[in-house]
């Protein structure tokens, strides 16, 4: 079908070269498919870093993935309790490093988590469930409300959103980002 | 013809694919946590697999630098002794070189450590590394991996775990 419209001879050798192509490739295909294509299929492999985007507000960040975190964070610049229909709330800003402005969230609050410090003193968080955008995979995962202004990454991935999604390649950046970009 | 072209570079984008997949096969992938032998400790330590830390960091106390000056820079090259555990209580004492002193920046400020190099055993893996001293006793992990260690051989999956303290 491809090589119609060349002669016979040279279409032979093209079919000839097209079956021995297509033998290399499912000859190699089974060769290393046991070893990883398996896993990435169920888990997506991911980097030391990448984008992060909070739904529904959108706000998408740099973030630090922490495999040493058990629960992930989101830097906050301040936040209050408030009441909704008898229900406690917070409602918090967050600072797009991206697009230098001020986004407001309001969600539940979730629990209060109680978080040990090395030379310093116990703090206590705030813990709210976000809906976060990793790649093309969307989950809602809790999230501990943080001053994170000591460091460079406003959000920090932690084992509670890796947990049966992901592994994490070191040597890798913003993987997930290309890819989608590569998609659209 | 351009047909047929348009056909194999479709076959080498594939090629290039399985290549890929094996790339990725060639690391292993350690859990949340593994369990290291440390060589100049002749102990082995679970480990926390911390992709947030840069270099790995290791329980030392008691550190003392011989002919050791206050200002730690100055110290870098000379015999660091130092006494270190694992989470079962089993201790040893290291002596080796100081070969720099790191600048480690976290929520509380800014504090240096010394780093010594240290040979580290995790199945088949055999590779010497930096890592810094620092007093672990109030953490539950008295060895903490860092990428440092991961990079370019491991991939971190942390629904793997080689044992949990509680």
């Amino acid at each position: 079908m491809l090589n119609t419209k060349l002669s016979n001879n040279a279409g032979i050798k093209g079919f000839v070269f097209t079956l021995f192509s297509l033998l290399f490739i499912t000859v190699s295909h089974s060769a290393t498919a046991p070893l990883v294509c398996k896993d990435i299929s169920q888990l997506k492999i991911i980097g030391e870093l990448e984008y992060v985007s909070v739904m529904p507000e959108n706000l998408r960040q740099k973030a630090r993935i922490d495999t040493g975190a058990q629960t992930s964070s989101i830097g906050i610049v301040d936040s209050i309790f408030f009441e909704r229909d008898g229900k406690k709330w917070v409602q918090f800003n967050v600072k797009d490093h991206i697009k230098n402005r001020i986004i407001k969230f309001e969600r539940p609050l979730k629990r209060i988590v109680k978080i040990k410090r090395h030379q310093a003193e116990a703090t206590e968080r705030p813990v709210v469930e976000l809906k976060i955008k990793l790649g093309q995979m969307e989950l809602v995962r809790e999230f501990s409300l943080a001053d994170r202004s000591q460091f460079k990454y406003p959000i920090l991935i932690g084992r509670n959103v890796l947990n049966n999604k992901f592994l994490v390649n070191v040597g890798q950046k913003f993987s997930s980002s290309q890819i989608k970009e590569y998609e659209q | 013809m351009p047909k047929s072209l348009r056909f194999y570079f479709a076959i080498c984008v594939m090629l290039f694919v399985t290549a890929s997949c094996s790339i990725n096969a060639s690391k292993q992938t350690v859990g949340e946590t593994a369990r290291i032998l440390v060589s100049e400790t002749r102990n082995s330590y679970l480990a926390r697999i911390d992709t947030g830390a840069r270099v790995t960091s290791i329980h030392a106390t008691n550190i003392r630098v011989n002919d050791g000056l206050a200002e730690k820079k100055d110290n870098v090259g000379k015999q660091i002794s130092f006494m270190t555990e694992n989470e079962s209580q089993q201790q040893s004492e290291v002596t080796t070189t100081i070969v720099e002193v790191a600048k480690i920046r976290n929520a509380q400020g800014v504090e240096y450590r010394y780093v010594v190099d240290l040979n580290l055993l995790w199945t088949d893996s055999n590779k010497t590394i930096r890592v810094n001293l620092r007093d672990r006793s109030a953490m539950t992990y008295k060895l903490l991996i860092g990428r440092n260690w991961l990079a370019d051989d491991f991939i971190v999956d942390v629904n793997k775990s080689e044992g949990v303290i509680e």
